[in-house]
């Protein structure tokens, strides 16, 4: 290897370690005793203590599973709308096309923190309040922005004989949206797909303002109160638990991540070019 | 750690202490209750283990008002971020849901209830003031407009732990003085220890300098006490009162009208760039000297980190409150190479007075509130009078007992300090901890706040900061670092008015209760 790549490597990978040492201590400290924990903070986790894991369980697994259905739900929704809208703006022309897509797109600028009080006045108006609609409509009226963007830009790009060929077989507008754009599409949904599931499944605030009852909790919701008590001290939580419970409800994004990373980069590359 | 836990931090309204008791419309000797009937949704900012405790005041308080709901939902164990964020949202509707939220994480909404109203009335559920079986006077916090807004459970006072058994070692005792403070640092330090667990936090920056700057601040409440013809003046206690420094209580004998806080420190009749100031400065950044200088930079919510540094014998002496008290003796036991035995003797002690000739009066501690932070929005007269029934349910002997009791019961009460309900029966274990310790009198006043007198995250607020960090590091000199804080402060005022909508007329005319 030569000197001046060693250079640029050696830093790089300091900074790799570096981004990784929460992650390692959080997997560390889940596999230990709270109260060890506290005694020396750096210690190896050995012997590993896997009741951790047992306690993460039973406080979080309806919790997730709720969110994961959340997800579903609101992902799928927001795709259909996307998919719909963003090939009327990609493919179809009507007056004021052009000025109707970027006032859509115009709503990207605004912060999400301005929206939170006059989207929660909607929401009582809807009577959505403690409902897991009110997580889900929003998160579908939200989230289609940013798959109108992706896909009408990926769908201008698509060779328009593609379309007017299959207009000539007879095909109407339906027709064309899902036999051939829909499938030519795949990596920009999964993009968006993933893109919207990060942002949905480490919501925080929205769930907190829609949801009072214990029982439709989203999992960052139950993560936000997870602090169970140390069995072995009375006055902190146990923080080998937590750590599980962080460990845990960190498993489905790399899952997700894992099984469509490569669709993931393609969407993102498709859309940095031809966007 | 417990989050909730913040002292006076936001709390911390703006100015204003010992204000008054408003006058009340007390109706004495009746001490049935009315029946009411209705929803109220308590939303402080809790945790899932306080859920016992609320769901055995609810079940008390049903007794007493079968037609009342009470829903208690836990918002948030983070207060950094979440509970503002849900509580601001909910006061930017026209129709909040919750009715009890922790007022102190939003200061400047204007339709809070006003608790020192009701503190004289008849509490239904003792048969008595209200105010004899609860502590109002522990803490005196209010908004800009002098209106109590908030109710703490607990009381907690600020202490120095300290490693006994490495003190006896290397031949210390648990200084008395600030000369004796910097020699047993200055001791430690030699002997391979880290002195002080601090680093630059609420713990330093506002706990530390409160009490420093308390022991100069004295004479200034003569300038902001209720004054002949002032809107709270009462004769009998305002007329009555004399300035004596000895006193640890005399500021809480007096009524405090907050406009003339805010008038002198605009004036520039309270100023922080005196000499008295830079010795508080220089104070500190003394303190600072025996922190780790990698941890004091690191962290500005540094308690747990600071903990560990005192369990692990890596730092001897710890600044925190009276919370820590049921803690560190089992975490000691938990972490001991010998079962059954701590892992070290500790001890506590108050903050050493410092010697300075401009010293005005002893040496007095944080003594601030926490447990539940309560306060009402105001809503509609039926539904405040039914909420206010329930919190004084709360807030009464038998109320708070229930609560406590469901949390004994599930094993989740963790007491920060002395229950401010009176006549609530604890067990020894949580009761005679707290008894060991003293009360001091209570520095954290408005006239001490320094960096709480800004509305929290203003420009003003990190613009002094930023002036001490910069003293500290040695790149602002003191007299540079306290003009610009003193500066920034009296700018600040215009900010506070603004945000608590007050007209500044009442700014150029205290005498009037502002509207």
């Amino acid at each position: 290897m030569k000197p001046h790549t060693l250079k640029l490597l050696l830093p790089l990978g300091l900074l790799l370690v570096l981004a990784f040492v929460p992650v390692l201590l959080m997997v560390s400290m889940s596999f230990r005793r709270s109260v060890d924990i506290f005694a020396d903070y750096w210690a190896l986790p050995f012997p590993l203590y896997l009741e951790n894991y047992a306690g993460a369980a039973q406080a979080l697994f309806v919790p997730a599973l709720i969110t994961m259905l959340v997800c579903a739900v609101s992902i799928v929704g927001l795709l259909l709308l996307s998919v719909m809208a963003a090939y009327a703006f990609g493919r179809l022309q009507f007056f004021g096309r052009d000025a109707l897509y970027f006032s859509v797109i115009a709503l990207l600028m605004i912060p999400g923190i301005i929206l939170l009080t006059p989207n929660y006045v909607l929401l009582n108006a809807l009577g959505l309040r403690d409902s897991l609609w009110g997580l889900i409509l929003f998160y579908v009226a939200g989230g289609q922005i940013i798959g109108i963007f992706f896909l009408r830009n990926f769908f201008r790009e698509l060779p328009a004989e593609l379309f007017e060929s299959s207009r000539m077989d007879g095909a109407g507008e339906w027709q064309n949206l899902f036999h051939i754009a829909l499938p030519l599409s795949r990596p920009v949904l999964i993009t968006v797909g993933i893109l919207t599931f990060l942002g949905f499944y480490n919501d925080l605030i929205w769930p907190m303002l829609v949801i009072s009852d214990s029982r439709k909790e989203t999992l960052m919701l139950a993560l936000l109160h997870f602090n169970p008590p140390d069995p072995e001290t009375s006055a902190r939580p146990d923080l080998g638990v937590q750590a599980a419970g962080y460990v845990s409800a960190s498993i489905p994004i790399l899952v997700v991540f894992w099984f469509c990373m490569k669709a993931y980069l393609q969407g993102i590359t498709a859309g940095a070019i031809k966007g | 750690m417990k989050t909730r836990f913040r002292m006076t931090l936001p709390l911390c309204l703006m100015a204003g202490a010992l204000l008054p008791v408003a006058p009340v419309s007390a109706a004495p000797g009746d001490a049935t209750p009315r029946q009411f009937e209705g929803e109220i949704v308590v939303a402080i900012l809790s945790s899932r283990t306080m859920m016992p405790g609320f769901e055995a005041v609810a079940a008390a308080y049903r007794q007493h008002q079968p037609n009342v709901r009470v829903v208690f939902e836990t918002k948030g164990g983070d207060a950094g971020l979440s509970y503002p964020t849900w509580l601001n949202t909910q006061l930017n509707t026209p129709d909040p849901r919750p009715d009890v939220v922790s007022t102190n994480y939003n200061r400047n909404y204007s339709h809070y209830v006003d608790l020192d109203f009701y503190r004289q009335m008849i509490n239904p559920y003792s048969g008595t003031p209200w105010e004899d079986v609860f502590d109002f006077d522990y803490n005196e916090v209010r908004n800009a407009r002098g209106q109590r807004i908030t109710l703490g459970t607990q009381g907690v006072k600020v202490l120095w732990y300290y490693n006994r058994t490495r003190f006896a070692e290397l031949g210390l005792e648990a200084p008395e003085t600030w000369t004796e403070f910097l020699e047993a640092c200055a001791r430690i330090k030699e002997a391979g220890y880290t002195p002080i667990t601090l680093s630059f936090g609420l713990r330093f920056h506002q706990w530390l300098a409160e009490i420093l700057f308390d022991q100069f601040s004295r004479p200034y409440v003569k300038k902001i006490r209720a004054q002949t013809g002032d809107w709270l003046y009462e004769p009998g206690r305002d007329g009555a009162w004399t300035y004596d420094p000895e006193d640890p209580d005399n500021d809480r004998r007096v009524n405090i009208n907050t406009m003339r806080l805010l008038k002198a420190v605009a004036d520039g009749d309270i100023r922080f760039d005196t000499p008295e100031f830079l010795e508080v400065l220089r104070a500190l950044k003394q303190v600072q000297s025996f922190s780790r200088a990698d941890f004091f930079l690191v962290s500005p919510t540094d308690f747990t980190d600071s903990y560990n540094l005192f369990l692990r014998e890596d730092a001897l002496i710890h600044l925190d409150t009276t919370r820590l008290i049921p803690a560190l003796e089992s975490d000691l036991r938990e972490i001991s190479d010998t079962p059954g035995q701590p892992r070290f003797e500790w001890g506590f002690f108050d903050t050493p007075p410092l010697e300075s000739p401009m010293v005005h009066g002893p040496a007095r501690a944080v003594e601030s509130i926490a447990g539940e932070y309560l306060g009402v929005i105001r809503k509609n007269e039926r539904q405040t009078e039914r909420v206010m029934d329930f919190l004084m349910f709360w807030l009464s002997p038998e109320g708070y007992q229930a609560y406590v009791d469901g949390l004994i019961a599930a094993g989740q009460f963790r007491p920060s300090g002395e229950i401010l309900v009176r006549g609530v029966n604890l067990p020894a274990e949580f009761s005679v901890p707290f008894s060991r310790v003293p009360r001091s009198g209570n520095a954290e006043i408005p006239l001490n706040w320094i960096f709480l007198l800004p509305p929290p995250g203003s420009s003003e607020t990190r613009a002094s900061l930023n002036a001490l960090q910069r003293y500290l590091a040695g790149q602002l000199s003191e007299e540079a670092a306290a003009a610009r804080i003193q500066a920034e402060l009296q700018a600040s005022v215009e900010r506070i008015l603004r945000m608590n909508q007050i007209n500044p007329f009442f700014l150029r005319h205290p005498q009037f209760k502002p509207e």
